[in-house]
């Protein structure tokens, strides 16, 4: 029986967001996952299939590197792994990964000074560089590492209301990334309304308890009997269950939100800053995002912001609230947006999880639809795009330019096809 | 449509399927009496092995493909200049990048690419088809009005084709019989629509030859030499010892494992050149290249298991099918054939080809540009007899050709050519160069 490693040593997101390979890997045989010892127990809860290895990776000692990975390293030694799927380009996991023959190592493989990338990996590297036009979901691009992944509709459940009232993530890790408190107010206040008073779950880490404090003395006193502040409160375990089976979640771009996903809980997400909804959006169908559109957007989360975060001023708009309100609703179809906003609903189609704009103007939908094209063409998926992708086409003022600019010196290298392919470099 | 022998370079891809065709194209063009020179891209193959096998830093390696690619478009201009010849031809995956292509567009040497795959996996067309005056292809439409959005105009439908002094019939001694012959055999790659289709034939005298078969455990007895990569020599061996040879094209898919695509594969043309009987995947492009009698085919994988029983019950039909096929190849669809035709379509296209001592040379000074070129000057001592002078300029001119040079190579081209050449001279260049060693020890 087949057996394989995946290493994903980031973060609670992105261990939810390699869910498509894991699963994938699961038809295939016996899996094991290694992540941050801190990670294990939720990993276990999501991966109940996989055998976890809690490594110390971060935040450790010195000592308990030492300590605690050796013997998580002499188990290995015996496993004769079909496949090592290192899912992260540092250099803590390509040390990791000389364990093993480096033929057996997928995604990134260590080098003498340095990590090689497989083609896939590269040309994601690649399409970074036109951040604005790319499509691709972290889950898919995690996903496609196996040949042939789970099809995506199979990796997360439709999302739909569960009937447990609204969850709300107070804060992403990036505060420049999270709505103010006065602003989540006025939107936890509005999808209240919307959803008839449910009971509200307020999530977040220890750090998140003045946030939590703060929204409450915003909220309309007559909702507080329906909020249960469970910031600090959860572990794992504890997560989970405040998570599941939520009506709705929202949340900025978290592992909360890529957890909520996994659990078919909808999605009401906000995305600005360096927050891309194309690239880490929540997967699967039947979620929203609002997404900042701007020159600058998505920028890069390391840089200081040199416009004092003016993405988030179209979130103040009246117009936000009142498109929740339709989302919650009756429907998307009469909302609009402000310049500078976009409303995004998910969907899948062959590649993954693909988002429709459902408000606002998208001046990149046409490129971003070529090169959603050229990277099915590229991963041999045949492409079948979302239903109304054709719409979402037309609200592009941009020309479609035919695809001769797709394969300029950014997609297409001499490299990539005049020397063999398939090689890690 | 017939023209003064023209010089012809080339060039070969490093790696894969379209080397060998490659090969069999400058074969061709040779035999039709134009003078060949390849670019020996497989040459350069170890160089880029080496610099993997290096163990540098990810980011230098990188930075080393680049130069090294670089290189070989320098080497491939180098021979350009040697050669001016009239036609560049590169196959599919040669290493001939924009800047390359548009020095030799400058240059006024025409170009074109034979591009013997799939359009849609391996796209890189789209940046390159519109730097080549003529584009070859196996597949025609939405292709050719794609490539026209592209800009290249002039694209024309070449399928694939074989090559009847290679692709041939053998005898086989009793030896080679055994270890090649099988009733029903089947080379080439282990595509995921060619595993599923062929497991059901589990068990029967069934032999797989070719590479990527790894992992197809069911099938794993019937995989020759562990998936070892067949060579070309080997291959007609192979095809011509089995009862049945099975041409399933390849898909990535598995869920329609006879894909019904467009272009018919080279080995469709070998196998039928070879006089070796075929039970081929049905495609959108077979009935313009093979009438229904000439080839058997199948559109279901239930229509393949049952006509291949049929088959192995009735030598006489595969005979009868593998001759007409045989035919049909040798009138139509040989390398020659399709080099003819597309020499001819650059001619309509782009206006006939210069004669050979007056057409379009790769003479750039440092900076790029074109210089004037003068007559050709191969200066013989004064006094000869006539009679001699005569043979010798003959001499001269027959080797120019044989050594693929170019028109306006000088005495010295040809006795540094000489000089570089291996194997035994005749008379006559064997005096050239005593000639060129003489002046050097008395002339100055």
């Amino acid at each position: 029986m087949a057996t394989f490693l995946v290493i994903q040593a980031a973060r609670f997101g992105d261990v939810v967001q390699t869910g498509r390979l894991l699963r994938t890997l699961a038809r295939r045989g016996q899996v094991h996952l290694a992540v941050d010892a801190g990670l294990s127990a939720l990993a276990r809860q999501i991966y109940p299939f996989a055998t976890v290895h809690g490594l110390a990776l971060h935040g450790c000692q010195e000592h308990e590197i030492l300590e605690k990975n050796i013997r998580v390293l002499a188990g290995w030694r015996g496993m004769e792994f079909t496949a090592v799927y290192n899912c992260n380009f540092s250099g803590l996991t390509a040390a990791l990964c000389r364990m093993f023959a480096p033929e057996t190592v997928v995604g990134y493989r260590p080098a003498a000074e340095g990590i090689w990338r497989s083609p896939w990996a590269r040309m994601a590297f690649k399409l970074s560089g036109q951040r604005v036009l790319s499509s691709l979901n972290l889950v898919d691009f995690w996903g496609h590492f196996a040949h042939d992944p789970l099809p995506p509709a199979e990796v997360n459940p439709v999302a739909a209301p569960g009937g447990q009232g609204i969850g709300v993530v107070l804060a992403g890790r990036e505060s420049r990334r999270s709505l103010p408190a006065p602003l989540l107010a006025d939107v936890v206040r509005t999808a209240f309304s919307s959803m008839g008073g449910p009971k509200v779950r307020l999530l977040g880490s220890s750090a998140e308890k003045n946030v939590a404090r703060k929204l409450q003395r915003l909220l309309p006193s007559k909702m507080l009997d329906r909020v249960e502040d469970l910031s600090g409160k959860t572990d794992w375990p504890g997560l989970v269950d405040a998570v599941s089976g939520l009506d709705a979640l929202i949340t900025p771009d978290t592992g909360s939100m890529h957890l909520a996903a996994r659990l078919g809980v909808p999605v009401l997400a906000f995305f600005l800053s360096s927050a891309f909804a194309h690239e880490t959006g929540p997967y699967g169908p039947g979620h929203f995002v609002w997404q900042a559109e701007r020159h600058c957007a998505p920028c890069l989360e390391s840089a200081p912001c040199p416009y004092d975060t003016a993405c988030l001023e179209p979130f103040r708009s009246q117009a936000l609230l009142r498109s929740l309100t339709l989302a919650l609703t009756e429907g998307t179809e009469r909302a609009t947006l402000p310049e500078g906003l976009q409303l995004w609903r998910s969907r899948v189609d062959s590649l993954g999880t693909v988002l429709h704009l459902v408000a606002g103007t998208d001046r990149h939908a046409a490129r971003r639809a070529q090169v959603r094209e050229f990277l099915a063409s590229y991963l041999n998926v045949p492409f079948v795009s979302s239903a109304d992708d054709a719409e979402g086409m037309t609200i592009s003022g941009e020309a479609n330019s035919g695809h001769a600019w797709l394969f300029d010196e950014w997609l297409c290298r001499d490299t990539d096809w005049m020397l063999p392919p398939g090689r890690y470099c | 449509m017939t023209f003064a022998p023209l010089r012809i370079l080339v060039v070969l891809p490093m790696y894969g399927g379209s080397l060998p065709i490659g090969r069999y194209c400058a074969r061709a063009l040779e035999e039709m009496g134009h003078s060949v020179r390849t670019f020996e891209a497989p040459l350069m193959y170890p160089a880029f092995t080496g610099l993997q096998g290096l163990e540098l830093p990810p980011a230098q390696t990188a930075q080393l493909e680049n130069s090294f690619l670089q290189v070989v478009a320098q080497a491939i201009w180098a021979q350009v200049q040697a050669q001016e010849p009239h036609l560049v031809l590169a196959m599919a995956q040669a290493p001939m990048g924009r800047s390359l292509l548009q020095r030799l567009r400058r240059a006024g040497v025409r170009t074109a690419m034979w591009f013997v795959e799939d359009h849609e996996i391996f796209q890189y067309w789209r940046a390159y088809a519109p730097l080549y005056d003529a584009f070859g292809v196996i597949q025609k439409q939405p292709f050719l009005d794609m490539l026209a959005e592209t800009g290249q105009t002039n694209a024309l439908y070449l399928p694939m084709a074989a090559h009847p002094d290679f692709h041939k019939p053998v005898a086989l001694s009793p030896e080679e019989q055994r270890e090649y012959g099988a009733d029903i055999g089947f080379l080439g790659a282990g595509y995921p629509n060619r595993r599923l289709a062929f497991r059901p034939l589990l068990g029967r005298n069934f032999k797989i030859w070719g590479s990527d078969w790894e992992g197809e455990n069911l099938l794993a007895a019937h995989v020759q030499r562990g998936g070892a990569r067949i060579g070309e020599e080997e291959s007609v061996k192979i095809y011509n010892a089995t009862k049945v040879n099975l041409n399933l094209h390849s898909s990535l898919h598995t869920t329609e494992l006879v894909s019904q695509g467009d272009f018919v594969n080279p080995r469709t043309f070998e196998l039928a050149a070879m006089n070796a009987f075929q039970l081929v995947d049905q495609r959108s492009l077979l009935a313009d290249l093979f009438a229904p009698d000439e080839l058997a085919t199948f559109s279901t994988t239930e229509e393949l298991y049952a006509k291949l029983d049929y088959f192995l019950a009735h030598p006489e039909a595969r005979s009868a099918y593998a001759a007409r096929a045989q035919q049909r190849v040798l009138r139509e669809h040989t390398y020659q054939q399709r080099m003819q035709r597309l020499l001819d379509y650059m001619a309509e296209r782009l206006g006939p080809w210069a004669d050979g001592g007056n057409g379009a040379h790769a003479h750039e000074n440092a900076d790029g540009q074109n210089a004037a070129s003068g007559s050709p000057e191969l200066p013989l001592p004064k006094g000869l007899t006539p009679e001699l002078s005569a043979e010798l300029n003959s001499a001269m001119a027959s080797t120019v050709e044989r050594l693929g040079l170019g028109p306006h190579a000088d005495f010295d081209h040809v006795a540094a050519a000489l000089r570089a050449r291996s194997g035994v001279l005749d008379e006559i260049e064997t005096c050239l160069l005593f000639l060129d060693e003489w002046r050097k020890q008395y002339a100055k």
